[in-house]
């Protein structure tokens, strides 16, 4: 698999450092904001081919930032996944039809969370 | 969700609606602040144990297996809280259509069959072809998945068999097990939040749960009903009852 450079959007400092720590291993380069400053200013580094979205961030919620990110179209195409905690029946859904590419469950399990992602941003090249 | 106009003609139900809004938030933002801190302790339990970081001596290994057991058992006591606490106050999503039973059954004995191969068990499936109930699709795995873990756990030898027979305008679905069995005076204890059968032998398996308590709720919200007929030393049988799709449409 080629290195992915991958967004993690995701207010919780020790999560976002373990995105980093299964990713990186897997030998991916992985960007951590943990608002909408530093989701803009991520996205601003360079196009992430992967987007992780925490869907109940403080302040901006993970689904307005989608809608910022399909109304830019230079970020348009860019897929984002919702990892989300809310195990609620219909969630996923609910968040596949506000427009998200695809869905991961916390707590994420650490042994399929790499391939998992590997396989989400592999779907997107196809599409594309 | 926005507060209702006050010149609304009906306010009583506008306060309503604005109540079971901000529960509903309420629900969801504690389900996300109790499980950011799981994903943290889970997650790196488990870069621990691929050895990520670096190679573990084998009582680290031992003391980090603790952790994630733990983790597991108090992320699955939250989710079954937050289950309950959504059934009691009538805002579980419940979408009742037409299942397919032999379709859905492999479907959960397939999501639990590492379980009974971890302990040496056999489930059998004794499906029948025309059985179709009128059911949340999402509920019935909960049941269902709760029922097979429950045998799993409380059998040692033997296994699984899981039957389903027309019966009163439904269908049976019926979970039998090869386990310990259940004291009559203590059938009833099983389905109260909390109260696992008092015994030194059941209880070392597994401390007290909400697991059969919910799975009764949810049959019962989806008109049905969860009973248990057990026999001390021969094992449990577990009867889900569901209506006949055919009878609502």
């Amino acid at each position: 698999m080629s290195r992915l450079r991958i967004l993690v959007v995701e207010d919780n400092p020790y999560n976002a450092e373990l995105a980093r720590e299964i990713l990186g291993y897997r030998g991916h380069e992985v960007v951590a904001a943990a608002d909408r400053d530093e989701f803009r200013k991520g996205m601003a580094q360079g196009l992430p081919d992967l987007v992780l979205m925490d869907i109940a961030l403080r302040g901006a919620d993970g689904e307005e930032l989608l809608r910022e990110l399909r109304e830019n179209p230079e970020w348009r195409a860019i897929r984002v996944v919702a990892v989300t905690a809310n195990a609620m029946s219909g969630e996923r859904e609910r968040l596949l039809e506000a427009g998200f590419d695809g869905y991961l469950s916390k707590p994420i399990d650490p042994w399929t969370f790499g391939t998992e992602v590997e396989a989400l941003a592999v779907l997107q090249r196809v599409a594309s | 969700m926005t507060a209702p106009a006050r010149s609304h003609p009906e306010p009583e139900a506008g306060t309503d609606a604005t109540r079971r809004a901000e529960r509903e938030r309420l629900l969801r933002t504690f389900g996300h602040e109790a499980k950011s801190p799981l994903n943290v302790i889970l997650g790196y339990a488990g870069t621990l144990l691929m050895q990520l970081p670096g190679p573990l001596n084998a009582a680290q290994e031992q003391q980090l297996l603790a952790v994630q057991l733990s983790a597991r058992q108090l992320l699955d006591l939250l989710d079954d809280v937050l289950d309950v606490v959504r059934l009691e106050v009538g805002e579980a999503p419940c979408s009742l259509q037409p299942l397919e039973l032999t379709r859905a059954i492999r479907q959960a004995v397939s999501s639990t069959g590492g379980l009974f191969a971890e302990r040496g068990l056999t489930v059998a499936v004794e499906p029948h072809p025309d059985a179709a109930v009128v059911a949340d699709g999402s509920f019935f795995q909960q049941i269902l998945t709760e029922l097979l873990e429950n045998a799993a756990r409380f059998t040692d030898r033997g296994g699984v068999r899981v039957a389903v027979s027309p019966r009163d305008g439904g269908w049976v679905l019926a979970v039998h097990d090869t386990g310990l069995g259940i004291a009559p005076a203590a059938l009833g204890a099983l389905f109260k939040p909390f109260e696992l059968v008092a015994s030194a032998s059941l209880r070392s398996r597994q401390g007290p749960g909400l697991g059969l308590y919910l799975a009764r709720r949810l049959a019962e919200r989806m008109d049905g009903t969860l009973q248990v007929q057990s026999t001390p030393g021969a094992g449990s049988t577990f009867e889900l009852w569901l209506p006949a799709a055919a009878a609502r449409t």
